[in-house]
């Protein structure tokens, strides 16, 4: 187990570097300053020779990938270069807020993709498992800015009513403004992965219902709900760990647009306003975290499958 | 985010020092969801390309006339803008932090150059009292008030009136290039020196006679004073200390700007509010969404469609409608083929059907416009005028390109979101005249890096707005835009500059407007590389209780929100 973990570790390392590579040079082999859209239209070349010198534009390659390495291990991950700000202020402003709608994000996912996964299974091929088919389809398939952009306009259009656009205020100051703000986004960005999650509940419940223990446990007298409850869900669930884990990643990327429109102060709209500036201090970073976040989700979600399923050794 | 314990609601709910009753109610409130919202956050803020002008056109449907009433005060006005703001600095702010920098800090004075429908406001002093122009039309002598008080503030500036000094300061960091200012190419271009004799006396010494004077040390973007303490500071960028109306609060880039209203201001009583909030907002959606919602107090719509959706949804609100000083543009580098041969130049202007651009994007409003937009009512050239400038002429065009062996052509364009609207347009002209375009849409920071260094063959793009025309008029002089040749497309005629530049010194209103009229003729004859389309108006809705919205004044109508007030409880 130590020496899975360490090879794991070490592969894991290797990815990262591999992307910290490819990211630091796409941003910089591919056209465009960002000297200049921080001067904006009056940049002289003075000016923009000035800032570049200030960035350490002007530096070799190795020299600034060096230096941006160093920063992002000890957390000094530079200066924004269109807004000026501290870019490791920023992140620590910002992660709780993309933290906590990913939270709300996992528990509607959880909440309503687990029970209508298993009404969808034990209701085979009646109205409710056709209900919950087709809404998982519609989850699946219609993308989240769209359902977020009629979220947010058709109650103010008809009822004068959205969610509230200001400050993103704190679960732990203002609940009850805090839970306004991130519950429509949360559950729209949560839609597919509920959809994906009620298909999986319910494909694997439908297997392990069949299974001969299942039988066995009918036999024994027991009721449906004993049967499905205790025996079958418990052992249908352990794909679902997996995908829950592999999900948290892929909401980080899911929260750049719905922290835009919904206006969240999260990363997510961090690293979409950044990227369309070309500020290379945030997006590289930014995309180094998610790379991180996602090779580490992946780690633990291994680790964890093998205390899940004791059947599971690794060698 | 750190939150102390007297801040937590859980951990007050739990240690007793919350009711049952109000965290019980605090729930349900939460639950249902449904509860009304506190009007903060968010609005309207144009920024200059957003912003209107009071063209002699300007139509406006105010509210319900009453009968005077007192004067609220208090309360928070909520104005949104699309975009960052990135940073806030007083000489060089192009985005959000341009609308944070007039209400913030003063000016020496102002000047309207497109006067509204309602009346002109002329000449407005702020840190100048009053000022003489010598008979030479050079020597300025600004004469300033003793009493404009720098505002409370925690970065250590005392809270002393500005005087002279303050003044020179600023002006010498405009005029340095290193700041890369607003306001560069006017002091290189036009200012000879300027002296602070005493605390109270400014002296601003021209080059030569030039008409735009006022207008450019009273513009947003160009003349704001600051505390020469504050302008030692490395925080300039990111936080502001001045005498203005407002103070700023706080700034969290992407979310919000806060401006509460500045105690020492020397106009007692003003603002009226008791703070200003800009909201940023990534998306177009939210931001109207936040108008519909009741969270912001002003919006721009898109076109009159949108406007007379918003009001036939709420027929309280209140909407203006005005030619924008903003341009819509095809620049041409003539140091590159095939744009170096003024038959191509030619052909493309000949090609343009203005009109459908008017009905396609201006929603059958707006106007052709040549090298002045029609916000200028004075200056810019007529209807008749532009028709025989710069007629639309595919036969012509056609011909043109066929003699110049053209039959493909290749543009860059930003993606920025309406952009796809022009280039679509624009490539259909041309292939109706025979000739393929291609357009390579870029990224914007792809995008003005090769627009600024001239590296781009052609490009297809939205510009600023400018205040006055001579301004806007510096794309056809030699050194361009900026004055430095960033920009540059190669077209420059000494004639046409000094044309230019006699238009610009002209005192006489009337000779001046002849003389700008005809230089723009004269442009037009030669075929110039930088095009311009059609004139948008500027479309802004607002909800019935703000009272004395600065509409029709470009953003020039910022430094008029101090007198903002809002008729609700």
């Amino acid at each position: 187990m130590t020496q899975y973990i360490i090879r794991r570790l070490a592969l894991a390392a290797l990815i990262l570097w591999f992307i910290s590579v490819a990211v630091f040079l796409l941003l910089r082999v591919g056209p465009g300053d960002p000297a200049l859209l921080q001067q904006g239209i009056n940049a002289t070349p003075e000016t923009v020779a000035a800032v570049h010198k200030e960035l350490h534009l002007d530096d070799p390659y190795y020299v600034q990938y060096l230096r941006w390495m160093k920063g992002f291990v000890t957390l000094d991950l530079g200066r924004s270069v269109l807004t000026q700000t501290d870019v490791s202020g920023e992140f620590k402003g910002r992660l709780p807020v993309t933290v906590e709608l990913m939270m709300f994000t996992l528990f509607w996912t959880v909440i309503l993709g687990v029970p209508f996964g298993v009404v969808s299974a034990v209701t085979r091929n009646r109205p409710p498992d056709y209900f919950v088919r087709v809404f998982a389809v519609f989850g699946l398939s219609v993308p989240a800015f769209w359902v977020a952009t009629l979220v947010l306009m058709i109650p103010a259009q008809q009822w004068g009513y959205a969610p509230p656009l200001n400050k993103t205020t704190s679960l732990f100051t203002e609940p009850w403004l805090n839970l306004k703000q991130f519950g429509p986004p949360s559950f729209v960005l949560a839609l597919s992965s509920m959809a994906g999650i009620m298909r999986l509940v319910r494909s694997e419940l439908l297997e392990v219902l069949r299974a001969d223990y299942v039988r066995t446990a009918r036999a024994k007298g027991l009721t449906q709900r004993l049967v499905v409850m205790r025996h079958a869900l418990r052992n249908s669930l352990i794909p679902v760990v997996t995908v829950l884990g592999l999900l948290t990643s892929g909401l980080l990327g899911g929260s750049v647009i719905i922290e835009s429109i919904f206006n969240l102060r999260g990363l997510g709209q961090y690293i979409f306003s950044s990227i369309l500036q070309k500020d290379y201090a945030v997006v590289q970073s930014l995309v180094m975290f998610t790379a991180t976040v996602a090779v580490l989700m992946n780690l633990a979600v291994d680790l964890l499958y093998g205390f899940l399923d004791p059947r599971i050794r690794y060698s | 985010m750190n939150v102390s314990r007297e801040d937590n609601y859980w951990l007050r709910a739990t240690t007793g020092r919350m009711t049952r009753r109000r965290f019980v109610g605090g729930a349900i409130v939460g639950g249902v969801g449904a509860a009304s919202l506190a009007t903060v956050g968010c609005g309207g803020g144009d920024d200059d390309s957003g912003g209107s002008t009071g063209g002699a056109a300007a139509t406006t449907t105010p509210a319900p006339t009453t009968a005077p009433v007192t004067i609220k005060k208090g309360g928070v006005y909520n104005v949104a803008f699309t975009g960052p703001f990135a940073g806030v600095d007083p000489h060089n702010s192009v985005y959000g932090g341009s609308g944070i920098v007039p209400v913030v800090y003063n000016y020496l004075l102002r000047r309207q150059v497109t006067p509204d429908a309602a009346g002109a406001k002329g000449i407005i002093y702020d840190v100048a009292s009053s000022h003489k122009v010598e008979a030479d039309s050079i020597t300025y002598t600004f004469k300033l008030r003793d009493d404009v008080k720098i505002a409370p503030n925690t970065r250590g500036v005392p809270e002393r009136a500005l005087d002279a000094d303050d003044v020179k300061a600023s002006f010498d960091r405009i005029s340095d290039p290193k700041t890369a200012a607003n306001g560069f190419a006017f002091f290189g271009r036009w200012v000879e020196k300027y002296t602070a004799p005493d605390k109270t006396t400014f002296v601003l010494t021209l080059k030569k006679p030039y008409a735009w004077t006022e207008a450019n040390l009273g513009n947003n973007l160009i003349g704001a004073i600051v505390p020469k303490e504050w302008l030692a500071s490395a925080d300039i960028k990111k936080d502001a200390v001045g005498a203005g109306p407002f103070m700023l609060k706080t700034l969290t880039e992407g979310q919000l700007a806060q401006m509460d209203r500045n105690p020492n201001y020397y106009i007692k009583g003003q603002p009226y509010v008791d703070s200003k909030v800009i909201k940023a907002y990534a998306d177009q959606a939210t931001y109207r969404t936040a108008f519909t919602s009741n969270q912001i107090d002003v919006y721009g719509p898109q076109n009159k469609d949108e406007t007379a959706e918003l009001k036939s949804a709420d027929k309280t609100i209140v909407t203006y409608s005005d030619p924008g000083v903003g341009y819509n543009s095809f620049w041409m580098n003539t140091k590159q083929k095939p744009w170096d041969d003024p038959r191509v130049r030619r052909a493309v202007n000949l090609s343009m059907n203005r009109k459908e651009y008017i009905d396609i994007i201006g929603h059958g409003v707006g106007e052709p416009i040549g090298p002045l937009t029609y916000a200028f009512t004075k200056e810019a050239l007529t209807a008749a005028e532009l028709a025989a400038a710069q007629p639309y002429d595919p036969t012509t065009a056609k011909k043109l390109f066929a003699d110049a062996g053209i039959t493909e052509l290749k543009f860059t364009h930003p993606t920025s979101s309406n952009m796809i609207d022009y280039v679509n347009i624009f490539t259909r002209h041309l292939a109706a005249v025979g000739v393929t375009a291609k357009p390579d849409p870029q990224d914007a920071g792809t995008w003005v890096a090769g627009y600024f260094t001239s590296k781009l063959a052609a490009s297809y793009s939205l510009n600023q707005a400018y205040q006055n025309p001579d301004f806007a008029l510096q794309w056809y002089h030699t050194g361009g835009i900026t004055g430095n040749n960033a920009y540059d497309n190669g077209w420059a005629y000494p004639e046409i500059d000094a044309a230019l530049d006699k238009a610009a010194g002209t005192a006489d209103e009337a000779a001046r407007v002849a003389a700008y009229k005809q230089v723009q003729k004269d442009i037009l004859a030669k075929d110039p590389a930088f095009i311009n389309v059609f004139g948008v108006r500027v479309e802004v809705v607002v909800k019935s209780y703000v009272k004395n919205y600065p509409a029709g004044l470009s953003s020039l109508g910022y430094q008029f929100e101090k007198e903002v007030w809002l008729d609700k409880a």
